[in-house]
């Protein structure tokens, strides 16, 4: 199952990275993260509803997967959730993650790491997928809850990036 | 018996709920960025690491997406 997630991110990430370095942005997207971190950690971090995260809102239509046999759902599923790029995100972090890989500086390590970046996503998807499976679906209430509880995390981490990424900027452009 | 939704929510707070805890942690958040980023004398490595370890964080925490 993690391969069916693993392998479509890791090549899904891989064109992005090689189309994103492959443009002079770096300098510029090490901006827009540092500045991007910042706000949207803000955002998080206070629990604001706007602005929302970058991002699409669809979703997987049902139809893909009724009468599907179970092989099929893992492909449909692995291919569309793994990448993380298709489906509604409610997370501002997800959006930081092209801007970093934008900001590797050189073609090589931008595909390398945008490659790493879309497995990371998409084992931990389909751990979380897995998690699911085994223990009883949580109530709504208790959901909502912890979904509030990521976004703050998200706020923080977001903060960190940022910091970080403020840093490398002035490393880069001092 | 099943406890009473505000009960649950005033169970499961955290300490960072409040807004003075909020603006200290986030202030902290930045500023650990901001060290950990003088330390790596702005290697990108820090940086790919970091990218790393959200993906994976957002790929998990995206199941609890309601």
């Amino acid at each position: 199952m993690l391969a069916a997630y693993a392998v479509p991110a890791a090549v899904g990430w891989a064109a992005i990275g090689l189309a994103l370095t492959a443009l002079p942005l770096s300098a510029v997207a090490l901006v827009v993260a540092a500045v991007y971190g910042v706000g949207y950690g803000a955002v998080e971090l206070a629990g604001l509803a706007w602005p929302r995260p970058p991002g699409r809102s669809w979703q997987v239509p049902q139809g893909m997967l009724i009468g599907a046999g179970r092989g099929r759902r893992v492909l449909v599923w692995g291919a569309i959730l793994g990448p993380g790029l298709f489906t509604r995100n409610p997370y501002a972090g997800f959006a930081m993650l092209p801007l970093l890989v934008a900001a590797a500086g050189s073609l090589t390590a931008g595909v390398w790491l945008a490659a790493t970046v879309g497995i990371a996503h998409a084992c931990g998807r389909a751990l979380a997928l897995l998690r699911d499976a085994k223990d009883p679906a949580a109530e709504p209430f208790t959901l909502l809850l912890r979904s509030l509880r990521w976004r703050m995390l998200d706020g923080f981490a977001l903060l960190v990036v940022a910091g970080a990424a403020i840093m490398s900027a002035v490393g880069r452009l001092g | 018996m099943t406890a009473q939704p505000g009960e649950r929510q005033a169970a499961s707070r955290w300490a960072a709920d409040s807004p003075f805890a909020k603006v200290g942690l986030g202030a902290a958040a930045l500023l650990s960025g901001l060290a950990a980023g003088w330390l790596a004398m702005g290697s990108f490595g820090l940086l790919a690491a970091l990218a790393v370890l959200l993906a994976a964080a957002n790929g998990y925490a995206k199941a609890y997406s309601p």
